[in-house]
């Protein structure tokens, strides 16, 4: 340790030396600019999409701005050549179109061909946090939707269906997301004398490549429903543009909205079974994104 | 290239500035008028697409030894200027994250910056044109550039800068997916325009 007198005496010297002529000569310029607030912070985001597959995610689209939606699930690629391994249908599809009030909210009309369900949806972001190396997100989807194509049988099938689903995600750094949307269904089976209670689980999971390029994966898991007794499997790769999502998938399933995935399937999850599907998002904007 | 902003005559304050600015005077620095308007845009166009990007988050300064006109002393000069690339809105929340997190890389790189001294100013009408020699960083990369910008006065004592020159992406490395979807051009123009006054 230093003696006292010692130590001021450097301490002194140091001083002079800092504020020397020479050392005032070699300073650029008095300018007295500082940097006037923090860089702007990007949305937390895990997922890209504002849906996986068949479930949605927790991400959500700049405020007024509109996404359209067409997706098929085809016949399954083991018809062989005579079918053209599936593509030749009948297929089912679906029309969607989203439009966002804010940009934590989305407003969903869309419709399938399979029993002519029509589902009105909101989804909402609730909470979006955690770090850049583990952002976390949360959200919530309610939705209705009517069936407008049931059989005339006994008793006479309710068409109504009501869901909700919590969406739970989590990002590993920017290049894996992680999700977790457990469900309820109110009448899950259309053909039920009685209103029934389902509960399904979804497990999403995908992998971000490179940029623009991404493999994903969704299993739903459900309960057993009439003929709906098997859970879907979907997976296939994203290509992503600055507008536009394409999804090319395989999957068991031929379910497309919300309250026919979260009921099961018809299909178990085997390779004869196994079909090609895309989905196909659009986004339109009019004016700024309202981020 | 610059593009000059429209030459406008100068108000009387602003004749006052100038003739004041004019004279010999100690070292003034300029900033960055936050209260004013800003705009920063960038233009991208390819054969399929064509789309701007705006921020009006611009900030920095101009210091100046002695003077401001053409006569003005220029050794020693300095400016930067910075902005807030994460701010950028091209009118598409997807096509924002796109250029974020796919070329920008903001959470790395938050701002694009420009550090230089003024090489000459010379009259442009009634205005100025002012010729930069510096830093142009983006991306984390530096390239030395030479800008231009026309200055004209905005009241007293403050002037209006507007600057107008190319940037090659790639020069940044910045690479851009050779895949037919993605619409961002090898080249983007960028378009400056704020206020600078005495703080």
């Amino acid at each position: 340790m230093l003696p006292l007198n010692r130590s001021i005496t450097l301490t002194a010297v140091t001083l002079l030396l800092t504020v020397s002529p020479v050392a005032a000569q070699e300073e650029e310029t008095p300018v007295r600019w500082q940097r006037r607030g923090a860089a702007t912070e990007a949305p937390v985001t895990v997922f890209h999409s504002p849906t996986g597959i068949n479930l949605p995610t927790a991400e959500t689209i700049g405020k007024n701005e509109l996404l359209f939606e067409i997706s098929h699930r085809f016949q399954p690629i083991s018809s062989g050549s005579d079918g053209f391994w599936g593509l030749d249908g009948p297929v089912t599809y679906r029309l969607g179109l989203a439009w966002a009030p804010a940009d934590w909210g989305l407003l969903t009309i869309q419709r399938s061909n399979q029993q002519d369900n029509l589902d009105f949806n909101f989804k909402g972001r609730a909470w979006a946090g955690g770090s850049d190396r583990f952002p976390f997100m949360i959200g919530a989807q309610v939705g209705a939707a009517w069936n407008g194509e049931l059989p005339e049988v006994s008793p006479e099938p309710n068409p109504w269906q009501y869901y909700a689903i919590v969406m739970l995600n989590q990002g590993l750094g920017r290049s894996v997301g992680l999700g977790l949307t457990p469900a309820y269904l109110r009448n899950p089976n259309v053909f039920s004398a009685e209103p029934q209670n389902g509960y399904a689980l979804g497990i999403q999971g995908q992998w971000y490549v490179a940029p623009g390029w991404s493999l994903l994966g969704e299993y739903t898991l459900t309960e057993d429903w009439g003929e709906r007794v098997h859970d879907i499997l979907a997976f296939g790769a994203e290509l992503e543009t600055g507008g536009h999502f394409f999804k090319l998938l395989f999957t068991n399933g031929e379910e497309l909205n919300p309250s026919q995935v979260l009921a099961g399937t018809t299909r178990p999850i085997a390779w004869d079974q196994l079909r090609f599907a895309f989905n196909i998002t659009r986004l339109i904007s009019f004016g700024g994104s309202g981020e | 290239m610059a593009r000059l902003i429209p030459a406008r005559p100068f108000s009387a304050a602003g004749l006052l500035a100038m003739a004041a600015f004019g004279a010999p005077l100690a070292g003034q620095e300029y900033q960055v008028d936050l209260e004013a308007d800003r705009q920063v845009v960038f233009i991208s166009q390819t054969t399929l697409e064509e789309f701007e990007g705006v921020t009006s988050a611009v900030d920095g300064f101009v210091y100046l030894p002695d003077g401001v006109g053409p006569d003005a002393v220029l050794d020693g000069s300095r400016l930067y200027f910075e902005v807030d690339l994460a701010s950028i809105d091209t009118g598409v929340s997807l096509r924002n994250r796109h250029m974020r997190d796919n070329y920008l890389e903001t959470s790395r790189f938050p701002y694009a910056t420009f550090e230089a001294s003024i090489a000459e100013i010379a009259r442009n009408g009634e205005g100025l044109l002012v010729t930069t020699d510096g830093e142009l960083t983006i991306h984390g990369v530096s390239r030395e550039r030479r800008i231009r910008c026309a200055v004209t006065a905005d009241g007293s004592p403050g002037y209006r800068v507007g600057c107008r020159f190319a940037v090659r992406l790639g020069d940044h490395d910045i690479s851009i997916p050779q895949v037919m979807f993605l619409k961002l051009a090898e080249e983007v123009t960028l378009d400056l325009a704020f206020v600078v006054r005495r703080p």
